[in-house]
């Protein structure tokens, strides 16, 4: 008779009446329908049992002794939190007021007496589907909530792993200035800085497409080409074509990196600018606060295939104290409260507006804080100013790994020959820098010796093969024409070579390094010059002073297509 | 206005019965001696005039005697709920005698549906 029905998912149902019949009724058609009860007199015990009992359900009657239905379903809801235990309110109230109080308690519904079994089940239903569904919020909540804190950890455990690659950069130099967030390199921007060899200095700054980790996986090869080839010596153009050869290989398609890079040469006061993609950069100029556009001109990173990736770089004369400023897009895109972009009208403005050049960068800084809402918003973008200005380097600090335990200098000779077809598109120095550190006495000077290498190699290679005439540079557009003359001669090269021969033997504390180095060219009249002179034309462009300051001696043989100098560590001293 | 309904909705009770099997003996013996402490209270709160009290035994009482079918009784109830809300509980002398009254028809109603169940 009974129409005992077991539900496969039965409750903890809490029945809190102070009337004995209403509770035994309730119980009965509760039981009926499969679930556990649990009874209870007053509010006082129903607050009690729920915390003991943990029940799925609370059947709260409204009025009743010790504490009525309204505070302990306030209790209740305290006690659960999260956790949603729905409250049917047993009443007999009717009044719109009362039903409000019920409601404001934090009861979910009402059921009114007398009781009727079908509208019962129909409420317990609904109130499990509505605990169903909260039990499903909160485990995604939760589940969500993980997988935030694992990706926070993740994208900290790169950032360290990205953070011992990118060390040895030296962006924190007193002449380079950034803002760049703390996890930019997750925003896809990336900063790297290193000297050269020959203390020159090489700037990137970098913008990946995307966010997260597919953003900054591509960092890590940047980073590591970038220092690995500036510092064994390597041209610009050299890892602007490597970087790009390994984002092509690596990066899925779509995913690119747009960059700037800068090289500044201190010694010949040139900064040459390669841009790809990112907005203009800028060159302030010191003396007339005049500033130079430098617009992208080539394609991102990581889209060219090898053979039409264009490196050439343009190249400005420099004065001490100019300036340049790179940008990733985010800066131009930063957005304020009306939704408008910040732009480059508000970018150029600050550069006019800014009677100081040294405060320039920081005017950038105020004039983008007082336009976007909140400091917090805008994470992806970068902004970087450096000063053309040679920065003292402690050579042996940054050496020190290479020069523990030196062993007594060697005796050793080499002779190096290239011929035409590797002219056209090898460059020896950094091979023969990186011998030239096996020796531990050299190693320590392989800033020295690779400016007196380069110098003596692309004397031999632009003056002498391919004939160039530095007095072309002085020009307005001479770089250009000088690139391009030299781009036509390299590519026509023929029966050409250069021969470097490099030889070192020990000398009581020391050693001496000699460097011959001897190219096809047609020579030069050295006979009749002043070594300190730079008016005669085969000889301007030579770098013979800086040459003749660093070697102990520096000959011109032949028909000035030999030159033949010494180096001699440690330096003597005035005796 | 007094109510001419039944004393007992025995459909409502038939269907007491089935819900309650066993217990359903036991479910009208604690209605019965509920209500007549109710009874009892409701004359104490009348006479000390504490119409709060008479309120809430009212509002329980209307409840519990409509679960059990007693719809009379429940719309005295209900009637005197309504006086004591008003906050003034010195006329529900007559009400409260009618209401002892109709339960007393209730009870001995029920007692023969004890009987005969028993």
């Amino acid at each position: 008779m009974g129409d005992l029905e077991k539900t496969p998912d039965a409750l903890t149902i809490l029945i809190a009446d102070d009337n004995s019949s209403d509770r035994m009724i309730l119980a009965r058609i509760v039981q009926s329908q499969g679930h556990h009860v649990l009874k209870v007199e007053n509010g006082l015990e129903a607050v009690e049992a729920f915390e003991k009992h943990h029940p799925d359900l609370v059947l709260l009657d409204a009025l009743m002794p010790e504490m009525d239905g309204f505070e302990a379903a306030t209790r209740i809801k305290t006690l659960s939190a999260d956790d949603l235990a729905p409250i049917i309110f047993l009443t007999s109230l009717t009044d719109a007021d009362s039903l409000a109080k019920c409601l404001d308690a934090g009861g979910d519904d009402f059921l009114t007496k007398p009781y009727n079994r079908i509208v019962l089940k129909a409420k317990i239903s609904a109130m499990t589907r509505l605990r169903n569904l909260n039990k499903t919020v909160l485990a995604q909540r939760d589940r969500i909530s993980t997988y935030n804190q694992y990706l926070i950890r993740e994208q900290e455990v790169a950032k360290n792993v990205f953070d011992n690659i990118a060390h040895p950069g030296c962006v924190d130099a007193s002449n380079i200035k950034y803002i760049l967030s703390p996890m930019a390199v997750f925003n896809g921007d990336l900063l790297l800085a290193a000297r050269s060899p020959s203390g020159n200095l090489l700037v990137f700054l970098g913008d990946f497409t995307g966010h997260g980790l597919p953003a900054a996986i591509g960092a890590m090869p940047v980073a590591e080409i970038f220092y690995g080839m500036t510092l064994k010596g390597f041209a610009m153009s050299e890892i602007l074509k490597e970087i790009n050869k390994k984002l092509v290989q690596i990066l899925p398609p779509g995913v690119f990196c747009c960059g700037c890079m800068a090289h500044m040469d201190f010694r010949k006061n040139v900064i040459s600018v390669w841009n790809g993609g990112l907005p203009d950069a800028v060159l302030y100029r010191s003396n007339d606060k005049n500033i130079e556009r430098l617009p992208s001109f080539n394609l991102p990173l990581g889209i060219l295939k090898q053979e039409k990736f264009d490196v050439s770089p343009k190249e400005f004369n420099c004065h001490s104290g100019d300036r340049l400023f790179m940008c990733s897009d985010g800066i131009l895109e930063e957005e304020n409260a009306e939704g408008e972009m910040y732009g480059e009208q508000r970018f150029f403005d600050v550069f006019e507006n800014s009677n100081d050049p040294s405060s320039i960068f920081c005017d950038h800084k105020r004039a983008l804080d007082a336009f976007r809402v909140s400091k917090d918003q805008g994470d992806d973008h970068s902004l970087v100013e450096i000063i053309f200005r040679q920065e003292d380097i402690d050579e042996s600090a940054e050496e020190t790994s290479a020069s523990v335990a030196e062993p007594a200098a060697r005796d050793w000779r080499l002779d190096y020959e290239l011929r035409s077809d590797t002219l056209r598109s090898f460059n020896p120095l950094p091979l023969l820098t990186h011998i030239l550190r096996e020796e531990p006495g050299l190693s320590i000077r392989s800033g020295e010796l690779y400016t007196i290498l380069a110098e003596l190699y692309y004397n031999a290679l632009d003056h002498g093969v391919l004939g160039l005439d530095s007095c072309t540079k002085a020009c307005s557009d001479g770089f250009a024409e000088y690139y391009r003359l030299k781009e036509e001669r390299l590519l026509s090269l023929d029966g050409a070579s250069i021969k470097i021969s490099l030889g070192h033997r020990p000398e009581p504390g020391g050693g001496v390094l000699s460097i011959r180095v001897e190219d096809s060219g047609k020579g030069f009249d050295y006979q009749n010059l002043d070594a300190g002179s730079e008016s005669n034309s085969g000889y301007s462009g030579r770098g013979v002073p800086l040459l003749h300051k660093l070697c102990k001696s520096l000959e011109y043989q032949g028909k000035g297509n030999i030159v033949a100098a010494e180096y001699i560590w440690p330096e003597k001293g005035p005796a | 206005m007094p109510s001419k309904a039944p004393h007992l909705d025995h459909d409502m009770l038939e269907e007491l019965k089935d819900i309650m099997e066993d217990e359903f003996l036991e479910l009208l013996k604690a209605f019965l001696s509920d209500s007549e402490m109710r009874i009892k209270s409701l004359r104490s709160a009348y006479t000390a005039n504490d119409h709060d009290n008479a309120r809430n035994i009212a509002h329980s009482f209307k409840g519990s005697s409509g679960n059990i079918g007693a719809r009379a009784l429940s719309q005295l109830c209900k009637e005197l709920e309504e006086l004591a809300k008003g906050g003034c509980i010195s006329d529900a002398g007559t009400l409260i005698d009618g209401l002892e009254a109709e339960f007393h028809c209730v009870s001995t109603e029920l007692m023969g549906v004890m009987s005969e169940h028993g």
